[in-house]
């Protein structure tokens, strides 16, 4: 299936090492807790664990950001912008028609701590737009979106927290707007069996009952001695934000509608920041920002002679890893939806708090993924 | 391979009484070679079966080799034990006994807890507040796993159990189990319930063939047969048989 490349792929990393990036091999090896915290529940059942000689569990890197931003917290790195060429490890997901086995090649670059946040955005995706073309010809196409403009739409809406974290996992998960709609229905309709009890609830808040004592009453049982590792309190906290989400259907309406209008907005970048404007002036809410950000970021491409036909803003592209804050981008084969994108990007910005940092380091990045691009199916139309 | 039909029976327990009943109730009489303790047999005036005992697991694993042709077994160890298990095993008819669910169950105490999208949520919250995956005990890894995928929830650690499942959580091995279940006498004995859309597979007793490419002209005729017997009409017998010869 792999068509014979008149380019080596390892003049990508020439490439880039020619754009000022650092050639770097980050570690093959991370604590798994560390992974498990910062990706994507479908990424988290396909990585492949091992365990040292004195029982941690370890595992194999799922992607190179990871690797790569513990080692430059730990000041073991001279640069602030890298590229990295090798194999990270996950199992294929059903979707992938390139690769059957758990390695797979990408070659990609990180650029952290750049503070002129929408200049080092619009250079990598271009950067990483002109050396795809140099396989293509002009058969590509870019998507991007900005996953802190849906951040703020969920904010805005104040949603409970249960919910709010619900909402972004199936985000996270890829789904289309409907499907996200559908998904959320389900959620909330199918909260309760029978009605909470609301009188016991307030004798809780009342202080006159205790979160055992109302556990006691609502299972009917007094000997409950098997939490599972889940403080009564925890327990009794989730009850009554349920039965205060479940009790509103009016403003479940209004906040389903808003996420799927939201989701739905797609199109050529000369009409979507006229949607975008339309979606802000409706619901109240403040995309001024992302919208300056757009315009900003397309400005950069138009710059690096990338035409504005093969750009398009679709709200729902989203990574399976959860570290995203910002720019999401992919690039893929024009008219090629069922395929996987050849590459993938965005900003993250708070993986270096997550990982301990003190301050916050702007961190943006790509990576290609190579068995996509040696792929023949999309390469000749076949 | 031979022209006999080969027909794996359970070996023991209630599983094997509840057959040799269904069996005896169709007309058809069982003769043990050497004796009651002997691991082969034949049906009584039926020369062209050969029965052979086994444990339901064996029975599950030998369709999948293709060492036996037919055999009496769980649904829920077909789809534990078997690769592919609508791939390489047709079940041809369901005994109606042997019924049981296998169940994700959890605590009585979560009260928070009714369905399968609130487990969702527990299951992620435990995992961000405790820095753990939670616990599920189970006998049934693959079943547990494949429900798990199709449903997109991940976070969790399956930990084996045989025997006494039901007792994990209370001595702290897992948080929930994964079981089967036919009263639910036994979970709330020891403080688990069941959740909405947490019934994974509603298993019982079938008779299933194994589909490989031992199918004789003979053999399905002999099957054919054993089918009416059983009680299974016309219609139903040739979609079988046009499966097994696909």
């Amino acid at each position: 299936m792999q068509k014979e490349m008149d380019k080596d792929p390892a003049s990508i990393r020439e490439f880039f090492i020619n754009k000022g990036y650092t050639f770097c091999n980050p570690a093959m090896t991370i604590p798994a807790d560390i992974v498990m915290n910062f990706m994507g529940e479908d990424v988290r059942n396909r990585l492949l664990f091992t365990s040292s000689p004195s029982g941690d569990e370890l595992c194999l890197r799922p992607d190179f950001t990871l690797p790569l931003a513990i080692s430059y917290i730990n000041n073991e790195l001279q640069a602030n912008k890298f590229v990295y060429d090798g194999y990270a490890f996950r199992f294929p997901s059903i979707n992938e028609k390139t690769r059957y086995c758990p390695e797979f090649r990408q070659i990609g670059i990180e650029n952290f701590g750049d503070k002129n946040k929408i200049d080092a955005e619009g250079d990598v995706i271009s950067q990483a737009y002109e050396i795809l073309s140099s396989f293509y010809d002009d058969h590509l196409e870019i998507k991007i979106s900005d996953i802190s403009m849906f951040y703020q739409l969920l904010d805005h809406l104040k949603i409970d927290t249960n919910l709010f974290n619900r909402i972004r996992r199936l985000y996270w998960r890829g789904l289309t707007a409907t499907e996200i709609k559908d998904s959320i229905k389900k959620i909330i309709n199918t909260r309760f069996e029978t009605k909470p009890r609301l009188d016991l609830i307030d004798e809780y808040k009342n202080n006159n009952l205790s979160s055992i004592a109302l556990i006691q009453k609502l299972t009917g049982s007094d000997d409950l001695s098997i939490f599972s590792g889940r403080h009564p309190d925890d327990i009794v906290k989730r009850y009554i934000d349920k039965s205060e989400l479940s009790n509103d259907n009016v403003i479940n309406d209004t906040l389903i509608e808003q996420i799927t209008e939201f989701l739905s907005i797609k199109g050529d970048i000369s009409t979507i920041i006229q949607l975008l404007d339309n979606f802000q002036k409706k619901y109240h809410i403040d995309f001024v920002e992302g919208i300056e950000n757009l315009e900003n970021r397309v400005k950069i491409l138009k710059k690096n002679q990338i035409a504005m036909d093969m750009i398009e803003f679709n709200a729902t592209l989203s990574r399976k890893v959860e570290y995203y804050t910002g720019l999401i981008f992919e690039i893929r084969m024009k008219n090629k939806n069922k395929n996987e994108p050849i590459a993938i990007g965005g900003r993250y910005d708070k993986i270096f708090e997550q990982l301990g940092s003190k301050d916050p380091i702007p961190a943006v990045g790509c990576s290609i993924y190579i068995d996509r691009l040696l792929f023949d199916e999309g390469n000749n139309g076949s | 391979m031979g022209r006999k039909l080969i027909l794996g029976i359970p070996n023991k327990g209630r599983m094997q009484k509840q057959t040799l009943e269904f069996l005896t109730e169709n007309g058809l009489e069982i003769e043990r070679g050497r004796g009651e303790r002997g691991y082969t047999g034949k049906f009584i005036g039926y020369d062209n079966i050969d029965l052979i005992f086994l444990s339901p697991k064996e029975i599950s694993l030998e369709l999948m080799k293709g060492s036996i042709d037919l055999g009496v077994t769980g649904l829920d160890l077909v789809n534990e034990y078997v690769h592919l298990p609508d791939m390489n095993t047709l079940n041809l008819l369901e005994l109606g006994f042997g019924k049981a669910d296998v169940v994700i169950a959890v605590p009585i105490s979560w009260i928070d807890v009714v369905s399968i999208n609130d487990l969702e949520d527990v299951v992620y919250n435990f995992r961000l507040s405790t820095g753990k995956r939670l616990r599920i005990a189970t006998k049934y890894p693959n079943i547990s796993r494949n429900f798990f995928e199709k449903i997109g929830l991940s976070d969790y650690l399956l930990v084996d159990s045989h025997g006494a499942t039901e007792g994990a959580p209370a001595y702290g091995s897992s948080e929930i189990i994964i079981d089967i279940t036919s009263t639910g006498s036994t979970l709330a004995a020891n403080q688990l319930k069941r959740i909405d859309l947490g019934t994974i597979l509603e298993s019982q007793a079938c008779l299933f063939s194994g589909l490989n490419k031992n199918w004789s002209k003979n053999k399905i005729i002999i099957l054919s047969e054993l089918l009416a017997l059983l009680g299974s009409d016309k219609a139903r017998i040739s979609k079988i048989v046009s499966l097994i010869q696909e």
